[in-house]
């Protein structure tokens, strides 16, 4: 794994790849998975393509409807980094994969401050 | 003068009467003075199991359908059009996941779990869900003719596909 970048605000900037994220979904709650592919492009339930995000396969916990939106964090020297948005899964259909937009993707439009 | 006595006793008699009733209602329904109406049932109980789906064959079920049923072999779609009909009692909620299933003679094997947004949807009984853009990903399995299906959650529609009549 090398090294994680993380930016002023504390989110993760740098690759995800081989890590191990958290994920958090509203409906299915923590989670665990490690990172597999990164820039990956997939097809939207409108037909449209979605390019770059991030796959993850599941280690611990699951993904279902109603998770969308969640966060994803990564453990970077002790502390919890925000490392991306969760979009979809294809564990409900016998899958074991989560697909998220990484942070780095959309960092340069808006970033998420959390607060304790 | 003795029936207007008679009347009032009567009247009185039956006031009587009717506030025992009332009180004996009042007894037996926890004095709520109504009957109790059944609860709604939460969103938890119609979530379901583990997929996100829910267990409601026993209200009528859900109905899957797909199109096109007929498929030759050398013109697969990259797509297909899944309707979900709830012809139960209750809402369905969950997600809309779904799988590519072939039958090899003696049982079906998963061969495509695609990609879906874990967004969660609402299904109203009487109402249909519709997915223009059921993937069947053909650039990423290698379809020979047979029986398929597409499953949903519980629930499933078949489809064939045909070696290419020349």
């Amino acid at each position: 794994m090398g090294c994680i970048l993380v930016d002023e605000q504390q989110q993760v900037q740098g690759t995800l790849l081989g890590t191990v994220v958290s994920k958090f979904g509203y409906m299915s709650g923590y989670a665990r998975a490690n990172v597999t592919a990164q820039n990956q492009v997939v097809t939207s339930s409108s037909g449209f393509e979605i390019r770059g995000l991030t796959r993850a396969t599941l280690t611990q916990g699951t993904s279902q409807g109603g998770d969308s939106g969640g966060p994803y964090s990564l453990s970077v020297s002790g502390a919890w980094r925000f490392a991306g948005v969760h979009y979809g899964s294809n564990v409900a259909s016998g899958g074991n994969s989560v697909w998220f937009s990484p942070h780095v993707r959309f960092s340069n439009w808006f970033t998420v401050r959390t607060t304790n | 003068m003795i029936e207007e006595l008679e009347r009032k006793r009567k009247i009185k008699k039956l006031v009587y009467l009717l506030f025992a009733s009332y009180s004996l209602v009042l007894m037996f329904t926890g004095c709520k003075g109504v009957p109790e109406e059944t609860p709604p049932v939460n969103d938890t109980d119609l979530r379901g199991d583990e997929n996100g789906l829910s267990d409601i064959e026993n209200q009528g079920g859900i109905v899957v359908e797909v199109e096109p049923r007929r498929i030759y072999i050398n013109e697969i779609p990259n797509f297909v059009r899944l309707t979900i009909r709830n012809l139960s009692d209750v809402a369905y909620r969950g997600g809309f996941h779904y799988a590519i299933d072939y039958h090899d003679g003696d049982n079906w094997i998963m061969i495509v779990a695609p990609i879906v947004p874990d967004k969660e949807i609402v299904i109203e009984p009487g109402e249909t869900f519709v997915l223009e853009f059921a993937q069947l990903m053909p650039d990423y399995h290698n379809y020979v003719a047979g029986r398929y299906r597409v499953r949903f959650g519980n629930w499933h529609a078949e489809f064939s596909i045909f070696e290419r009549t020349p």
